[in-house]
């Protein structure tokens, strides 16, 4: 969709945005991706959005690059002590030129140290971050409020999802383009 | 209890968290966080009327600033000062500044490297097995204890740059290739070392940072509506943080990873340290208990700094509500156990040494009571006297007895580390070697700028960025709600 419409309703309480959510779902046939809820803590999955086929996905893809970045830190280690002392040796104490224990040491430090970039990876990359363009918000979110952010194809569907979302209990309606 | 049976039916609980939190009358005392059983209590739900009045208390140190403030920051920053003119002295007259000298060549900046690193331990540590084991009181404080592994760290990994004199030789340790054609030897402990302290710092660093993340929002947010000058560093740093399920539901795995992966690096870094001693043949240091000697005595001191600088953020900030009598408490039991442990280790260590009374290593201990007695004394004494002490909740409870408490641990450890490094190096090999060492004023004026400095960081910090969890606060209240028991009205909790 490369033109779309934002709506984000904000509500008080939890109760109201669980029973808002499914509705407005269901009213204008939103896939994931469309509907968003913008929390200042983290609730339960299941919560807020009920079907979480997708976020279920990228969890499971979330540790892929702490993985394949945790392998990459585990070969620069060996090279890096293991090759190193191969290809200029250093006599210390009648050791080996390729001593496992050093060896060891290093490549378990940085397997580690990737993985833990790896992971600052995923969730710039998985999170969506970061992204500083300007985007439907409220800063009444981080003050408690609840908000339900949805993505429509019309200015029409726009004003309606707006209209509902006001009945279903928003105190608060936003209205946006382009902007999700 | 599996987040799935959780009851939306109004009947079953009362509504969790956000802006709703509904207690039964029984709790209705917890209300008002002045009062004695908000300051016990358990549960974070009792600080908490309203997200915006939660967000303004907490974020109170960092936007409102006063006087006292700068004039600390200032008076801080004249010790720093004073710390880097001699640094800078030393480093062009040369390593004489100092009284080290042969066969003494690690002293007090050595004693003190390993005291910054030990430090560094408990933040992290404390702060993952707590987040892994979902232990609920540790929501409000994870923040305070991650920001002293950080600080303390860099602290630290200014000692080396300090210790070997030729600063511009650094480079020499950095696994690159130079004018010598040689590679760093990587089959040195001091490698190791230098390695795990960097990995160490840059996952601590992340740790700190994904953890701040939700927090920063709210500060950004607030710093905003404000028009505050911090608005602009908030709004980058916060990456443009919305609070999406989305962004959510990877935060909290990518926290849980990196939980587990400092939870892993930790243990190493300071049994790497304990090995630039045991892998030298000296006696005193070639000891197969020094790696898990060290972890213990670093998460030892770590757990007692964690404890004295929350104390402190209590009193300075009136936070009193958020940081509560309880985390002194739960802190202080945990400082029970690692310090049983740390000197069942000491005990262990000495006892193998006088039973088998082989004179270079005996010779040591001997060297270091008749030199070293008192210092000896207010080491193992304060473990011991700490435990004792520790063991009354009315002392655990007491703010002005755990600060103390906690103070005279780190003195404790801060002479523990001395104690390793000098009295050994002080008497090796042939009695004509034997000398002794007092720390010169170049060497003291730099160690007191390093406390200076860590206080400085930790100040900064306090005012650039939220210090209490908040995010994890707002969790824990989220999935907890009131039941009630028989007659009782119990706060319970959802795990997942």
């Amino acid at each position: 969709m490369n033109n779309h419409y934002t709506v984000l309703g904000l509500y008080k309480k939890m109760e109201t945005t669980v029973n808002a959510t499914p509705q407005i779902r269901e009213a204008f046939n939103l896939k994931d991706g469309e509907i968003e809820v913008l929390t200042s803590a983290a609730y339960p999955d299941e919560i807020l959005i009920e079907d979480k086929t997708l976020m279920y996905q990228v969890n499971k893809r979330q540790f892929l690059f702490p993985f394949l970045l945790g392998i990459v830190g585990l070969a620069i280690g060996i090279l890096l002590a293991g090759g190193t002392g191969w290809i200029m040796n250093l006599d210390v104490g009648g050791k080996p030129p390729f001593a496992l224990p050093p060896t060891g040491i290093i490549t378990y430090e940085f397997t580690l140290l990737f993985a833990v970039i790896g992971s600052v990876i995923s969730l710039l990359i998985y999170g969506g971050l970061p992204n500083w363009t300007e985007r439907a918000y409220d800063p009444d979110i981080t003050d408690g409020s609840l908000g339900i952010l949805i993505k429509v194809n019309s200015n029409e569907e726009q004003n309606k999802a707006a209209d509902m979302m006001a009945n279903l209990g928003a105190y608060k309606v936003k209205k946006g383009k382009n902007d999700f | 209890m599996s987040s799935n049976n959780v009851k939306r039916s109004s009947d079953a609980v009362t509504a969790g968290g956000h802006g709703d939190i509904s207690l039964l009358p029984e709790l209705e005392a917890f209300r008002d966080p002045k009062s004695k059983a908000a300051r016990a209590s358990y549960d974070d739900a009792d600080i908490y009327r309203d997200e915006k009045s939660f967000n303004e208390h907490t974020l109170a140190p960092m936007f409102t600033t006063s006087r006292a403030y700068f004039v600390f920051v200032i008076a801080l920053g004249i010790v720093i000062a004073n710390g880097f003119a001699w640094f800078v002295a030393q480093t062009f007259l040369g390593m004489g500044q100092t009284n080290m000298h042969e066969p003494l060549f690690w002293g007090a900046y050595i004693a003190t490297f390993v005291f910054w690193v030990g430090m560094s331990h408990s933040g992290t540590i404390v702060s993952s097995i707590l987040r892994l084991s979902q232990a609920n009181w540790r929501r409000p404080i994870l923040r305070a204890a991650e920001a002293m592994t950080a600080f303390s760290l860099l602290v630290a990994g200014m000692f080396p740059l300090v210790h070997v004199g030729r600063l511009w030789r650094v480079y020499y340790m950095f696994p690159l290739p130079n004018q010598r054609e040689l590679w760093p030897n990587f089959k040195s402990p001091l490698m190791w070392d230098m390695m795990a302290i960097g990995i160490y710092l840059t996952g601590s660093m992340t740790f700190l940072f994904i953890g701040l993340l939700p927090d920063l929002a709210v500060a950004r947010d607030k710093a905003i509506r404000e028009n505050n000058w911090r608005r602009h560093y908030l709004s980058f740093l916060s990456l443009g943080w919305r609070g999406s399920h989305r962004e959510w539901s990877v935060y909290n795995k990518a926290s849980m990873f990196l939980a587990v992966a400092i939870l892993c690096i930790a243990p190493s870094v300071h049994t790497i340290v304990s090995w630039d001693f045991a892998m030298t043949m000296t006696p005193g240091w070639h000891t197969t208990i020094f790696g898990p000697y060290f972890v213990v005595g670093a998460i030892y001191s770590g757990i007692a700094a964690v404890i004295t600088l929350m104390i402190s953020l209590r009193w300075i900030f009136k936070l009193d509500d958020v940081i509560r009598t309880l985390h002194i408490d739960c802190l202080a039991k945990l400082l029970i156990v690692i310090a049983i442990i740390w000197t069942y280790f000491y005990f262990c260590e000495f006892n193998v040494v006088w039973y088998s009374q082989k004179p270079e290593e005996w010779g040591i201990w001997e060297w270091q009571a008749e030199r070293f007695g008192s210092f000896l004394w207010i080491m193992v004494g304060g473990s011991v006297l700490s435990i004792f002490l520790m063991s009354w909740r009315k002392i655990r409870t007491n703010m002005v007895a755990m600060f103390f408490i906690t103070l005279l641990v780190n003195v404790g450890m801060f002479i523990e580390r001395y104690l390793i490094v000098v009295p050994i190096l002080s008497h090796r090999d042939s009695a004509y070697m034997w000398t002794d060492y007092v720390p010169s004023v170049t060497e003291l004026s730099i160690i007191v700028g390093s406390f200076a400095y860590f206080v400085l960081l930790y100040a900064l910090f306090l005012k650039l960025f939220p210090i209490v969890t908040m995010a994890d606060v707002k969790e824990g209240v989220i999935v907890s709600g009131d039941v009630k028991l028989g007659r009782h009205a119990v706060r319970m909790q959802v795990k997942e």
